[in-house]
């Protein structure tokens, strides 16, 4: 990766020169003397009020301490997708989100970064208020446990902000690399209709939006105002054909695909066109090119050597698939405000529910599940011959149903005091479905669907908060904000069917005592056990024990196989209460220098007390020269799912074979056998220095270094192999299914973080006589580094950590408006990134970047005046300052 | 007021550095990378709003 650490100070000079050129080059629009005046500031340049990072209730882009984006409906309009956390992806530089197929709940809930860290290290607000996060907790890479923004209908939105800086300081735990807050809108009138219709180039995913947004008048002065989606998006496949060496055998797909099945040119794998003929003990003893049963493969040539390849359902090709889920999803979001006489009343609630859908690992007919096994009366029963002839693919799902209720009362008083109290709810929960699986252990009793379990996430939050304007001899008075809150935060763990996590019977070796060992045998003299047998029925060699490769020696998985379900025993609720204190000021100094100061005190039922601060400054060198400043501490308390989760999932090992990983809590026996200590918050410390300047009219541009120092940061340790005396120890224990547990990880305080980087946003209008251009240009560099690590993490963690993701993101954005066309066009570049196969770090490949480009034309049905909508669509641009 | 929308997303329909390992069963990209790997989108969208063009969704 050539974003190597001198790449970061190289890059330095370049902005901070252009500043200084510009700002003594041009004089034009004041930015220290912008006013609050938002309403009439369309023909000027972008100053939005914003909400977040300050508690000053009018202050703008243009002269806040802290860098903050304001992103329009426009912007948010002109990406498709239903899921607003791609919106993000696509027009927020700093903020990224990942697709991970075929990794349990994560597949359904993305794992989101802002500015390259965790999804939990960025605090959500909708209306400013504190959003709740997601029942799932994703279990790969550190492990993150933080909002589904997926769950916000994209009609609902006003604006995003995005506070690029800790506040939490302002806002309390979480907010450590930043605020993102959605305003939903407040229109009491008008109707908006918008349907859309989406497919990748590939011929899948096709995606139907259908929204709808109308706003009403409440009383004389009020709005209440509902938007909804109803989405639906068809799963995508981005695989080639499954392909796996198969150690058992000798011949691996791969080979025979090399050797003699390249026929018409066309080539063969895996089990998606490769037919295997199995051995009685579950070995291959043939792999043959062939056709595999897939209803629309187009190669029939063969005849199908197995009925209804992938198990019992309608397959879709190929075995394994690699792509987006199945999703359908309904979001609806109320928002209203109720002035009073002397007070308004306000709230919002929100609802959305997303079923989601998609494929596991193929599990060939070769492994440990299909393994036969012997029945009470001495029979075989092979679940290849009756349930899975040909392997299967176990089909995962995660509904969600989210909802939040938001509402408060607010006013002013003569004195200059404003008041804000308000209480929220919100509960999101996931629950699971497999099917088209089996629970091995059972044998032929077993079901094909299961019900694994469930995950709730639940919030309460009750909020009192004040400003007042304090009249001193500056030149403005100082905003004084303070206020508390208290929280009550929720996580529950509901226990699955009782197939999905049953112990059957087969899960033990010769279950019903067929043979008759020397143990046995010498245990007790005075039993009947007198010599070593053999007792299926029907066996006739008496004074030997089974023969090797009889199935009586087989022992099957237990557990909904792919994802088993979570047994009572780790079925569990955990509660927690926090207050906290807040006094937040801020005001001019002189006419150019802008300070702010805040503190908060927080107090947890569970781990105790935190005291954290923030500094921020700005000041005008020039009426068109910003400077800003800000320092400050911060801390993320382990989320209740972090310090409550237990989760026992399957990966596939490099042989092909299923093993068992588990996560438990870090005070869990499993994880005190390798080290595990109760989890104590997180704390930050950051600072962000930066620039913004208007050198000539309708032209800004921002730069802002950052950086962020995690300690005891909570990440999810490295896997912890389970020997012989672990898994004996995990037995007594009591752990289900200890035998088959191959890994064992927890979450630990284990690394020290520091995360450095540069935001650049420009953003350009032009009017000619061809129309209203805007540009705009945002640019992150981010790089993480690990300053140390305990005993916890590896190094393969350590380097994909620090070179796994791209170190450079840009979004250029151009749009040019003529007659009743806009045309938009946007080029999005992902940096370089490494990936490193182990932690040897022998292996390491390299991720060149990419460039995507985005191409959108709109038509009005009635011709806009090119200059009023230059004007508006300005002030959707990012209103970066 | 009615609109009509046209776009493609990734217009030239790239994908990232398929994986050199770790990519068994059928996998071709990282799928723990930021980098989008679903290809071209295509999309149209009509959009409907009453009342005047002050406030254009």
């Amino acid at each position: 990766m050539g974003d190597h650490p001198g790449k970061l100070s190289s890059n330095l000079p370049h902005p901070l020169v252009l500043l200084a050129a510009s700002a003594a080059s041009f004089v034009a629009l004041g930015v220290a003397g912008a006013t609050a005046d938002n309403e009439d500031s369309a023909d000027q340049l972008v100053e939005v009020v914003i909400s977040v990072g300050t508690r000053v209730r009018t202050r703008t882009t243009a002269d806040t301490a802290v860098p903050v984006d304001v992103f329009g409906r426009e912007q948010m309009e002109s990406i498709n997708s239903s899921d607003l956390v791609e919106v993000l992806n696509a027009i927020v530089p700093s903020f990224s989100v990942r697709r991970e197929p075929i990794s349990d709940g994560a597949s359904f809930i993305r794992p989101t970064q802002l500015r390259g860290l965790d999804t939990h290290h960025t605090l959500v607000l909708v209306n400013g208020k504190r959003w709740h996060r997601a029942a799932l907790m994703r279990l790969g890479g550190f492990g993150a446990h933080g909002p589904d923004v997926g769950n916000i209908p994209a009609i609902a939105i006003d604006s995003v902000e995005v506070l690029r800086d800790g506040a939490a300081a302002q806002y309390g735990s979480d907010a450590i690399a930043g605020v993102i807050n959605f305003k939903l809108k407040t229109d009491a009138s008008g109707l908006h209709v918008r349907a859309r219709l989406g497919g990748y180039a590939a011929g899948d995913g096709k995606e139907t939006t259908l929204e709808a947004g109308i706003g009403l008048p409440l009383g004389a002065a009020g709005f209440v105002n509902v938007g909804a989606q109803v989405s639906e998006s068809a799963p995508t496949n981005r695989s080639e054909p499954y392909d796996i060496a198969i150690g058992s055998s000798g011949i691996t797909p791969l080979e025979a695909t090399r050797s003699d099945s390249t026929a018409d040119g066309i080539t063969f794998y895996g089990p998606d066109a490769f037919a295997y003929t199995y051995s009685s003990n579950g070995g291959i003893a043939q792999v043959l090119p062939g056709s595999d049963g897939i209803p629309d493969d187009l190669d029939t040539r063969f005849a199908d050597n197995f009925r209804g390849i992938g198990g019992n359902r309608e397959f879709q090709s190929p075995a394994q698939v690699w792509g987006q889920p199945d999703r359908d999803q309904t979001n609806v979001v109320i928002n209203a405000a109720l002035p009073l006489a002397a007070v308004e009343l306000y709230g919002f609630a929100t609802y959305a529910t997303k079923y989601q859908t998609g494929g596991f690992f193929y599990r060939r007919p070769g492994v440990s599940q299909l393994l036969p096994v012997r029945l009470a009366d001495g029979s075989i029963y092979d679940p290849r011959a009756s349930l899975y002839p040909s392997g299967f693919t176990p089909q995962f799902s995660g509904d969600v149903a989210d909802y939040s209720i938001h509402g408060g009362v607010r006013g002013d008083r003569a004195s200059g005091l404003s008041f804000d109290f308000s209480a929220s709810q919100g509960t999101d929960e996931i629950r699971y479905r497999i099917e088209n699986t089996m629970n091995p252990s059972m044998g032929p009793d077993t079901p094909t669907r299961f019900r694994p379990g469930s995950l709730v996430n639940g919030e309460v939050a009750l909020n009192a908060d004040f400003t007042w304007p304090w009249q001193v001899r500056l030149s403005s008075p100082v905003n004084i904000a303070f206020g508390m809150e208290y929280r009550e935060e929720t996580y529950r763990i509901e226990s699955g069917d009782p197939p999905s996590y049953q112990v059957g019977p087969f899960a033990r070796r010769d279950p019903f005592n067929f043979e008759i060992t020397q143990v046995e045998v010498d245990a007790d003299p005075n039993d009947q056990l007198t010599s070593i047998e053999c007792r299926i029925p029907g066996f006739e060699s008496v004074g030997s024990l089974c023969p090797a490769g009889d199935p009586v020696n087989n022992t099957v998985p237990i557990g909904s196989n792919g994802f088993p379900g979570y047994p009572p025993a780790f079925s569990s609720e955990l509660h927690r209460q926090s207050r906290a204190v807040y006094v937040d000021l801020e005001g001019d100094l002189t006419l150019r220098w802008l300070a702010n100061v805040a503190v908060r005190y927080e107090d947890y039922s569970d781990f105790g007390d935190v005291g954290i601060w923030k500094l921020a400054t700005r000041y005008s060198l020039t009426d068109n020269l910003n400077l800003r400043a800000s320092l400050g501490t911060g801390f993320r308390a382990p989320t209740p799912g972090q310090l409550a989760t237990t989760n026992v999932s399957t990966r596939i090992d490099p042989n092909g074979f299923p093993r068992a990983e588990g996560v438990f809590p870090s005070t869990h026996p499993a994880a005190a056998l390798f080290g595990g200590q109760p989890l104590d918050p997180e704390r930050s410390r950051s600072w962000t220095l930066g620039a913004a300047t208007t050198p000539f009219e309708r032209f800004t541009l921002t730069a802002d270094i950052y950086r962020i120092r995690l300690d005891e940061r909570i990440v999810l340790s490295s896997q912890f192999a389970v020997g012989p005396h672990e898994a004996t120890e995990l037995e007594r224990l009591g752990v289900p299914g200890a035998n088959d547990i191959a890994q064992v990880r927890f979450f630990t305080n284990d690394v020290q973080t520091e995360t450095s980087g540069v935001d650049l946003v420009a953003s350009w209008s032009i009017d000619s006589s061809y129309g209203s251009t805007t540009l705009n240009a945002a640019v992150n560099v981010n790089r993480t580094r690990i300053l140390d690590r305990g005993r916890f993490v590896d190094a393969e963690a350590e380097h994909d950590v620090e070179r796994g993701v791209p170190g450079t993101r840009a979004v250029v954005t151009a749009i040019h408006g003529v007659g009743r066309f806009d045309v938009l066009l946007r080029a999005r570049y992902y940096g370089e990134h490494r990936n490193t196969l182990n932690a040897t770090l022998e292996t390491v490949q390299n991720f060149g970047a990419e460039v995507m480009v985005d191409a959108e034309v709109t038509r009005m049905a009635r011709g806009v005046l090119a200059q009023g909508r230059c004007a508006e669509r300005l002030r959707q641009l990012p209103g970066s300052r | 007021m009615f609109s009509l929308k046209a776009g493609v997303q990734n217009v030239f329909d790239n994908y990232p550095d398929p994986g050199d390992f770790e990519v068994c069963c059928g996998r071709i990209y990282r799928s723990d990378s930021v980098t989008p790997w679903q290809g071209a989108l295509f999309y149209l969208q009509a959009s409907w709003s009453s009342g005047s063009d002050a406030r254009r969704h």
